[in-house]
């Protein structure tokens, strides 16, 4: 009598955590109001922006603290979606755990280019492309990095029941690029800081 | 009350005993033990099946964009899978890196590899010689697909996997079971220390090792030769390559200059020496402690910052200790050497 009181017990928390309500969230990048679609020139102010590759890792953090690391990879439809629950945390990048642990499976296999041989670690954020239809213009940010103090793993916010959107804005990025910023940044570092620090404001949960 | 009193008489004539032969007891436990691997087993264990292939990989030029050169090419048994001849590494197309192959030896008790200890785990190193452009100027992805397209590898895989589908994963614990095989503790130094019978240092030999004991010890740490910190040991910086060293990886001024310490077994085969190779001869390089030293260096680290006053002779015991260092049995392991199987089993 006893255990089936205990089955059915824990067959009611099982019931609970499944029944935890997922959503699917969908992911869009903009450039302003222009949607950004690959190696497509955007006209942005009096500069023409053409994006090549842009990849970004995503971490979704449930309320037990169970994470999944996913790579978004703007040149696969199949990726500008992800699953999350109600109150989980979503994050940019991949954490310090994920970069140490050598664990080299699935979304976090180097084969997909966002893995540094040299300096053991992952590309949290990957954006490649060109100015003014000119293709040697170019720029190429590969940002991550998890050593204190330049940490590049970011939170982007908080997911309830309404949350639908991942919105990425790019253009505040570009904005300022025309004003002297960096055509590349390859490494971590106090650059690849800065860089995570203002590209964070560019994602937006709605 | 006797016995204690028996106990105690026999372990001051014991003292005495080991007393004659120059080593404090002391000295002589702390050098017979071996700490333990630094390597993860459990996590990924070695198994005979798995150790043959990762040797099979290690020898196989299929890894190299053009098929050209293996891990072998650079890391030759014979120098203790260091790089002779050049200065810098040589890769695909005779292309030139900037650093000088290390050798691979008790990489079980490192913590950190490369000169500027970038990387973290043994098995995540390899995934930078397959895709270095002056090296092998890979893409892993392509192995991978090439090691599926040979039946050979398939059931070599299946053999040690359960399955054929050859991940990154895998691939790299293959390799890494090899790599972390190769141990060397058998040369004249370990055989004096665990008192083997008819082996003993020489006179120029033991002269050498307590000179060794006072100035190079901190750094080379007895018995594995090497320490897990990074280190300046004042080499003038060669503009040619401007290598910072350890900075290029935490981005810390402290660690601007330093590198990994690297170790003393086999150093007598495992010339050019430093990490650009700059030194062709164990000569050149107690040449730089005695009188090369850069003090002007902000990193050098402190244990160089006075003189090493050594004369001629004292140069030369300690060349002689160094040579001790040498393990013949490892050099000429068949099991670490080229797997004949590699020529008959593959097209
Ligand atoms: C073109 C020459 C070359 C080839 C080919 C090559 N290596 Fe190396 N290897 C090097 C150099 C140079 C370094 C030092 C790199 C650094 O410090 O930046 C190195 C470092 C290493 C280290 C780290 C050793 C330590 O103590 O830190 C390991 C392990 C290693 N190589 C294994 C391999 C394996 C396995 C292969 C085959 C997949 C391979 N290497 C192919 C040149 C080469
Ligand atoms: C302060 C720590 C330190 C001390 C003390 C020290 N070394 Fe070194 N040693 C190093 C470092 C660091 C390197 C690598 C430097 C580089 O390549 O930039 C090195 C490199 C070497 C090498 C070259 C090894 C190779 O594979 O390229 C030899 C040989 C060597 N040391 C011998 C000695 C001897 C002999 C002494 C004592 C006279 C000594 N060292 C004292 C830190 C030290």
């Amino acid at each position: 009598m006893k255990w089936k009181l205990v089955l059915i017990i824990t067959h009611f928390f099982c019931f609970l955590s499944f029944s935890q309500e997922t959503n699917e969230l969908l992911i869009h990048v903009n450039i302003g109001n222009e949607i950004v679609v690959l190696n497509e020139p955007i006209q942005v102010g009096d500069s023409i922006i053409t994006i090549t590759s842009l990849k970004f890792y995503l971490t979704v953090v449930d309320e037990h603290d169970r994470s999944i690391v996913q790579l978004i990879d703007w040149s696969e439809a199949k990726t500008n979606r992800i699953l999350c629950t109600a109150s989980s945390r979503l994050f940019l990048g991949t954490d310090s755990l994920t970069n140490v642990s050598g664990n080299l499976e699935s979304d976090l296999d180097p084969i997909h280019g966002m893995y540094w041989s040299w300096n053991s670690g992952y590309i949290n954020f990957k954006l490649e492309g060109y100015w003014n239809n000119h293709a040697q213009q170019k720029f190429e940010y590969h940002i991550g990095g998890y050593r204190a103090p330049f940490e590049t793993f970011r939170k982007i916010g908080l997911f309830d029941s309404s949350t639908t959107e991942l919105l990425i804005d790019l253009g505040p990025l570009f904005k300022s690029s025309s004003e002297k910023m960096m055509p590349s940044i390859m490494t971590p570092g106090k650059n690849a800081f800065l860089f995570s620090e203002k590209l964070i404001n560019s994602f937006q949960l709605k | 009350m006797k016995s204690s009193l028996g106990i105690l008489y026999l372990l001051c004539v014991s003292m005495v005993l080991i007393g004659m032969n120059d080593f404090t007891v002391q000295e002589r436990l702390h050098l017979v033990k071996w700490p333990k691997p630094t390597y993860n087993f459990k996590q990924y264990p070695v198994t005979e099946d798995g150790f043959q292939l990762g040797r099979v990989l290690f020898y196989d030029p299929i890894l190299s964009r053009d098929s050209s050169i293996s891990c072998a090419d650079c890391h030759l048994q014979y120098t203790g899978f260091a790089h002779v001849d050049h200065q810098v590494s040589h890769g695909i197309d005779g292309r030139k890196g900037t650093r000088n192959a290390p050798a691979l030896v008790n990489l079980a008790w490192k913590t950190s590899f490369h000169w500027d200890g970038g990387v973290s785990q043994l098995h995540l190193q390899f995934i930078n010689p397959i895709e270095h452009p002056s090296e092998m100027d890979n893409k892993l992805t392509v192995v991978l697909e090439r090691l599926r397209n040979q039946s050979f590898y398939r059931q070599r895989f299946k053999q040690v996997f359960g399955n054929e589908s050859i991940t990154t994963m895998q691939f790299l614990s293959a390799m890494a079971q090899f790599v972390v095989s190769l141990e060397s503790k058998n040369s004249t130094y370990d055989r004096v220390m665990r008192k083997e019978k008819g082996v003993s240092f020489t006179k120029q030999e033991k002269n050498g090792y307590l000179l060794f004991k006072q100035h190079c010890n901190a750094c080379h740490t007895e018995p594995l030769f090497t320490q897990t910190f990074f280190a300046n040991n004042g080499l003038p910086v060669d503009p040619n390559y401007d290598d910072i060293g350890r900075f290029a990886i935490t981005n810390r001024s402290v660690d601007s200059f330093l590198f990994m310490i690297p170790t003393l077994r086999n150093i007598e085969y495992t010339f050019p020496y430093m990490h650009d190779g700059r030194f062709a001869k164990l000569k050149d390089v107690i040449n730089h402690y005695v009188k090369g030293i850069d003090r002007s260096t902000k990193n050098l680290h402190q244990k160089l910052r006075k003189p090493i006053p050594l004369n001629e002779q004292m140069q030369k015991d300690l060349i002689a200790f160094l040579k001790t260092l040498t393990d013949k049995e490892f050099l000429y392991n068949k099991r670490f050497s080229f797997p004949k199987e590699l020529l008959s089993t593959r097209k």
